[in-house]
Formats: C-alpha cells, sequence, structure tokens
C-alpha cells in the first residue's frame, strides 16, 4: 500500500521535474537573446502547466546581461493570474540560496527542502532546480515550484484500517503530511522516532515493527522512498488494530471453515444416509427372508441411488420367485404325498383283494397252498385267487393284465371281480370265460387285455379242468423224484382282445402228492444284469425235486431265485406265484380216520 | 390325404435307450417302422407315444419290421393292440413282419396272431398294402 501511494507521488513529481527539464533545454538550445523573449517564453510555460505553482530561469552574475549582476525572472500564480517578478537584488543574492548552488554544484537536478512559502502561495513547496549549460558552461539554473498541497492532502486523506494512517517526511526528517497537522514543517521524524528516522532518510524502504510517532502505541509501520529519496512515505498500522484485522480474519475463517465443515459433513451424511438406508433395510429384509417371512417386500422408491434400486428390485424379485418356488414345491409335495398315500391306499386294496391268509384252508388236509405276489411298482397287474365254488371243487385263478400301475390295477380288480361273480359250481369254466371276456372286450380301446388261467380242481379225485387265456401253463412237480413237467393246454386268446373267442377246456388228471405251479412272466422274463431271462429251463430247475418241500416254501425259494438271478436289477414286471399240491383223498381219508 | 406322404422314403432314428432303437422310414403312403431288442415295460412307453403319434397326425398303414426284434412282453403288446384299435375307424392297418420265433411264440400264446397281421417278410405285408383298399 505504502509502494502504490509512494507510486502516485512519483509520478506527479516526475511531470513537474519533466518541465524544468523541458525549460532548462530550451534556454540550451539559445534563441532566448532579450530578457523580453525569455520573459515570455517563462509565463508561457507558467500558463501551460497549471499545476505548478511558479517558475524561475536564475542567471549567473552577468550570465544573461553582462551590465546585471542578477538576472532571474520568476513567474507565478497569483490570483490565477501569472504574476511576475524579478528576484535577484541586493537583498536577494540568490546565488547563496541552497535551490541555486546546490544543482550549481552537483551539476544535476536538485530538489530543495520543502519549505512553506510566505510570498504567493502561502503553503508548503518544494523547488526543483535543474542546471543549464551554454557551450558547455554552466549559465544558470531553472526552477519549478510545486505546491506541496495536493501530496499533503492525498497523504493525509489515506486511511489504514480504522486509525492507521499515513505521513510524509522530507529528506531531512521534517513532517509533511502527518496526523497531528501541528507538527507539519516543525518537527522532524528524528525526534519522534530515532531509529524510524534514520532509516526513512537513508531512502530505504522497508517493514518496522515500533512505536506510532504520533500516538506512542505499538504499530506495523511500512515506509518507501518517493522521487530517489527526496521524501519518504510511511504507512503506519496500528498493532492493535492489525491483530484485531487477524484476529477477525482469523475468525471469519475459523467461521468460515467451521461452517464449511459442517456443511460438508451434513451433505457426506446425507449422501452417506440416502445410500446407507436402503441397504440398512435390504440388511433386515434379507434376514427377515431368511426367517421365513418371503412375503417382505422392499420400497424401491427409497433411494435415489440406481445401483441401490437395482438392488432393491432385484431382490424383491428374489424374494418373489423364492415365495413362487417355495409354494409349487410344497404343492408338488403335497400332491406327490397324496398320490403316494393313494397309492400305498391302492396298494393295500389290491393286495386286500387277494387272499394273503395261510394256510388259506386248514380245515382240507388234502390241499396245500400257497401263493405270492411282488408288484414291480406299489400296484401292480398280476394276481391270483383261489376259493371254492362247492365243497369240493377248488377254483384257481393266475393273471396278467397288460401293462403296470393304477391302470393296470384297476383291470386286475374288475377282472378278478367279473372272474369270482360268474364263478359257479353250475357253469362250465369255458362258458364262464366266454362271459368274462365279452364282458372286458366292452371296456372299450384302452389296449388293455389280461391273460389268465382259470382252473378248477376237484380235491375229492385230483380231476383238474382249466382255462388258458393267453397265458404261461402251469408245471406239475410230479414222481417220486420231482419231476417238472408243462401242462401241455389248448392256447386260448387273451381276455380283452377279441370279443368272440373260445376257451376250449385241458383236462388234467393229478396224481396225489403232485405240485401245480402257477406263474406269471414276470418270472420267466426276468433279467440279469446281462439281460439274459430268467427262463422256463430255470424256472423248471427251480423247483424240480421240490415234491417234498412245503409249497410256501417252494414259491419263496422261487422268487427268492429270480430275486438272486436278476442281482440287485430293478424288478421290470410283477411277479405272482401259486403252487397247490393235492395230495388225494387217502390223506382226507387218513385224516378223517384217525 | 396321403399323398402328402407320397415321397421319397426318409429316414429317422430316434435311440429310446440301449436296449431300443426306433427307425422310421417311408414307402409311399406305407411308414414302416422298424425296431430291436425288446419291446418290454422300459420301452413300451416311448414306443407308444412314436407309434400313436404318428397314427393321431393321419398314418393310416403302417409296417412294423420287427426282424430285429427279440423279445415283447405283455406292456409291449398292449401298444400294438392299441394301435390297431385306433386304425380301426379309419380302416387303416397296421401289419407286421419278419418276426423271430420266440417272438412268433409269444404272440401266438397269447393270441395276437389271431387279432393281427402277421406276414413272413416286407415284400409280403408290402404287397398286400397294395391289395387293400386305400383309405
Amino acid at each position: 500500500m505504502a509502494r502504490r501511494e509512494a507510486g502516485h507521488f512519483e509520478i506527479e513529481l516526475s511531470r513537474a521535474t519533466k518541465i524544468s527539464e523541458m525549460v532548462a533545454l530550451g534556454l540550451e538550445k539559445g534563441g532566448f537573446d532579450t530578457e523580453a523573449k525569455v520573459e515570455s517564453y517563462l509565463c508561457e510555460v507558467l500558463k501551460r502547466n497549471r499545476e505548478i505553482f511558479g517558475s524561475c530561469l536564475a542567471f549567473e552574475p552577468h550570465g544573461f546581461n553582462p551590465e546585471k549582476r542578477w538576472y532571474a525572472p520568476y513567474y507565478y500564480w497569483k490570483d490565477e493570474q501569472p504574476e511576475f517578478v524579478q528576484l535577484g537584488n541586493p537583498g536577494y543574492d540568490y546565488f547563496h540560496w541552497e535551490w541555486y548552488w546546490a544543482p550549481k554544484e552537483s551539476g544535476t537536478a536538485h530538489w530543495s527542502e520543502p519549505y512553506f512559502d510566505e510570498g504567493g502561495g502561502n503553503t508548503i513547496m518544494t523547488t526543483y532546480s535543474v542546471p543549464f549549460r551554454r557551450d558547455g558552461k554552466f549559465w544558470g539554473i531553472a526552477t519549478i515550484d510545486i505546491a506541496m498541497s495536493q501530496l499533503i492532502e492525498r497523504a493525509s486523506r489515506i486511511q489504514v484500517g480504522r486509525t492507521g494512517y499515513a505521513f510524509i517526511v522530507s529528506k531531512q526528517g521534517r513532517f509533511l503530511a502527518y496526523a497531528d497537522k501541528g507538527r507539519i514543517m516543525k518537527s522532524s521524524i528524528q525526534e519522534v522516532n530515532p531509529e524510524l528516522g534514520r532509516r526513512m532518510i537513508s531512502g530505504e524502504d522497508g517493514f518496522l515493527r515500533t512505536q506510532d510517532p504520533s500516538t506512542g502505541r505499538d504499530a506495523w509501520i511500512a515506509f518507501v522512498p518517493v522521487q530517489n529519496g527526496e521524501l519518504s512515505l510511511a504507512v503506519v498500522y496500528p498493532e492493535s488494530e492489525l491483530m484485531k484485522e487477524a484476529l477477525r480474519q482469523q475468525v471469519e475463517l475459523l467461521v468460515l471453515g467451521i461452517s464449511g465443515l459442517m456443511v460438508m459433513f451434513a451433505a457426506v451424511i446425507l449422501v452417506a444416509r440416502s445410500i446407507s438406508r436402503p441397504i440398512r433395510e435390504l440388511a433386515i429384509a434379507a434376514q427377515e427372508v431368511a426367517a421365513g417371512r418371503l412375503d417382505y417386500k422392499l420400497s424401491p422408491n427409497n433411494t435415489t441411488v440406481d445401483e441401490v434400486r437395482h438392488l432393491t428390485f432385484a431382490f424383491n424379485k428374489m424374494t418373489r420367485d423364492l415365495q413362487m418356488r417355495m409354494e409349487e414345491l410344497r404343492y408338488t409335495t403335497t400332491i406327490t404325498e397324496r398320490l403316494q398315500g393313494e397309492l400305498s391306499g391302492a396298494r393295500s386294496i389290491q393286495m386286500s383283494l387277494l387272499p394273503k391268509i395261510f394256510p388259506a384252508f386248514p380245515d382240507r388236509p388234502e390241499i396245500d397252498i400257497h401263493a405270492l405276489i411282488r408288484p414291480a411298482r406299489e400296484v401292480g397287474g398280476d394276481f391270483y385267487d383261489f376259493y371254492f365254488v362247492d365243497e369240493h371243487r377248488l377254483c384257481l385263478t393266475i393273471g396278467d393284465v397288460s401293462g403296470k400301475g393304477i391302470g393296470a390295477a384297476l383291470f386286475m380288480a374288475v377282472t378278478k371281480t367279473l372272474l369270482k361273480s360268474k364263478s359257479s359250481a353250475a357253469d362250465p369254466i369255458d362258458v364262464i370265460m366266454r362271459q368274462v371276456n365279452r364282458e372286458i372286450c366292452q371296456g372299450g380301446d384302452t389296449g388293455m387285455f389280461v391273460t389268465l388261467i382259470y382252473a378248477l380242481l376237484d380235491t375229492s379225485t385230483g380231476r383238474l379242468e382249466l382255462c388258458n387265456a393267453g397265458h404261461l401253463p402251469p408245471l406239475i412237480v410230479t414222481g417220486a423224484a420231482g419231476e417238472v413237467t408243462p401242462v401241455h393246454c389248448q392256447a386260448g386268446i387273451a381276455l380283452g382282445l377279441m370279443r368272440e373267442a373260445d376257451y376250449p377246456i385241458t383236462h388234467v388228471q393229478l396224481a396225489p402228492g403232485d405240485t401245480l405251479v402257477f406263474f406269471t412272466d414276470g418270472i420267466t422274463e426276468a433279467l440279469d444284469p446281462d439281460r439274459n431271462f430268467y427262463a422256463a429251463l430255470r424256472l423248471r430247475a427251480s423247483i424240480e425235486g421240490s415234491q417234498e418241500m412245503p409249497v410256501q416254501m417252494l414259491t419263496r425259494n422261487l422268487a427268492q431265485d429270480v430275486r438272486n438271478f436278476t442281482a440287485g436289477r430293478e424288478q421290470a414286471d410283477d411277479i405272482a406265484i401259486l403252487a397247490l399240491r393235492w395230495k388225494g383223498m387217502e390223506v382226507e381219508t387218513q385224516a378223517i380216520s384217525a | 390325404m396321403c399323398s402328402r406322404w407320397r415321397q421319397e422314403s426318409v429316414t429317422v432314428t430316434a435311440i429310446v435307450n440301449t436296449s431300443m432303437q426306433i427307425q422310421e422310414e417311408r414307402q409311399g403312403d406305407v411308414q414302416i417302422i422298424t425296431i430291436d431288442d425288446h419291446l418290454d415295460t422300459s420301452t413300451a412307453t416311448l414306443f407308444e407315444a412314436r407309434l400313436l403319434g404318428m397314427i393321431d397326425r393321419g398314418t393310416r398303414r403302417i409296417l412294423l419290421d420287427c426282424t430285429a426284434l427279440s423279445y415283447v412282453n405283455s406292456a409291449g403288446l398292449k401298444v400294438l393292440l392299441l394301435a390297431t384299435k385306433k386304425l380301426e375307424p379309419f380302416h387303416g392297418e397296421l401289419i407286421l413282419c419278419s418276426l423271430s420265433q420266440n417272438v412268433l411264440m409269444i404272440f401266438e400264446m397269447i393270441g395276437f396272431t389271431r387279432i393281427m397281421k402277421i406276414v413272413p417278410d416286407r415284400e409280403t405285408a408290402l404287397k398286400l398294402f397294395t391289395q387293400l383298399p386305400v383309405s
């Protein structure tokens, strides 16, 4: 600031200096041979430069006019008019004045110490003197008087802070502009503050923490030379105020900083919350879902952050899908369980249709009978049945419905029931078969058919009548060696294939001790891991020599042998075995007689 | 109706599982199906879908070549019976040819030889088809 102000002063003063240098140059060029010419030129200079107070051309003794010791025309402003005065006279022998001899001696321009002019200006003035020459010889001095009032006023207007100020001192330290007007021109800086004074006068610029020259308080003073050190401008800044200012700025900064931090913090919290809140909600939701509350929904409008919203959407979709899958699973499980339940119900019904209590006829010593069934699934299409149609005649049935599963089971139940209901002691078995076949054929085009053997054994005589509807013929274990022979029977067509079909009766006479073995193709067509059939040959070998074996052992052994043969392979078809041993009437007679 | 099918023979092979292959080929309006190995419970379901699906799509003349068929059980026979019954209202025909001794025995035992048209070989079967009235 001090430097900026000094700059202003420099500019103003240097303008003035230019004028006197110009005047001096004008004189040196010559052409001013008469006093009148010199004076009119001087007057012209003054008129053209309103900012200067006065201008003088002071010549050496007898320098201009050999007859005149003094010749120093001086023009100055008086009441807005250029006024002329001849300075030199015996009373004002200007050659001894500083403004004259100083530049003469040094040969360079000179600034006079400011002074209070009482003659015309009544103001503080400074004189700028420039020597001029003629033919290389010193000829005189051109001066310009500059009123310093403007500078002083300007300096006094400088306001530093609230109580700070600026002041100007001359080269000798006298106050030109000062807060205390009474001290101007009368007092010097050295008297008030010697250290500051010394440094200011020496033409330095600097910055000093010292006492305020006017108040004695601590102050920061910046000083800078003006016009090559002719003047020195100082700016006083009271420390208290400086500190206050600094403090104020500090506080302001602090407040600004803190409030800025707070705003930032708030913003960060806000942003963090807007992100973290939905995520927190997601976490809660995840726990809820994990606890099984699949209907827990998140609002996607809770956030403006796209990623979080997408996450929310994805989460909701996940729970929705999960819920759907769970319901599907629950439904499927329910259905499966129900089906399973129904299947096992069907199985127990189907099994209940078959006689399963053995020995079946404890009061009939002439016969031993045993049967077993092994459906490949819960329910199957194989079946057997036996019952007495009158006192002596035992009806035997074994059948195999095409296909497996529920359909086969139903068809089997129908067939078995039909057979039993049609069975009577009165009708021949081929008639019964034809009737049953017709009934079954009415069932429509389900493609279902059943192969079966329907047999009637007179337990008193051992006479066996049988009808074969496309079934595998039974085997007879006979003789002391337990030889196995198939029953050669005339084959009829399977039931359900053709509406008008005949089922010729085959007659067989059993010998006492003969064992009849009925079976279904689940036995002969059981496959081993190498896909070989169990086959009739193996079946015959299995039961050969079993004439003494209890029938239940025969059937079980046979079933076990088949199971061993398949060696863990899934049972492909239903298996049914029915074994009947006729012991002959003698046994009966013996039992009765006993 | 059958003109669409009077084209060069097309062969489609589907491997049902290790125990059976179904090959389809067309000769005139006769759809020839070749099956092999076992037609039993495990293969019957798929064979049924193929055979009945064919009838549903309008095929009326089917020749089942059983040259390579070694075994058939009641589940397989059920499919043949079902196909025959399905063709009846359309006056369609299912003819079986080249049955092995073993298979023929099963057919005979159950009585299928009495309800199904069974011929010794393809030629006989195709000739038989030409003698039948066009459905």
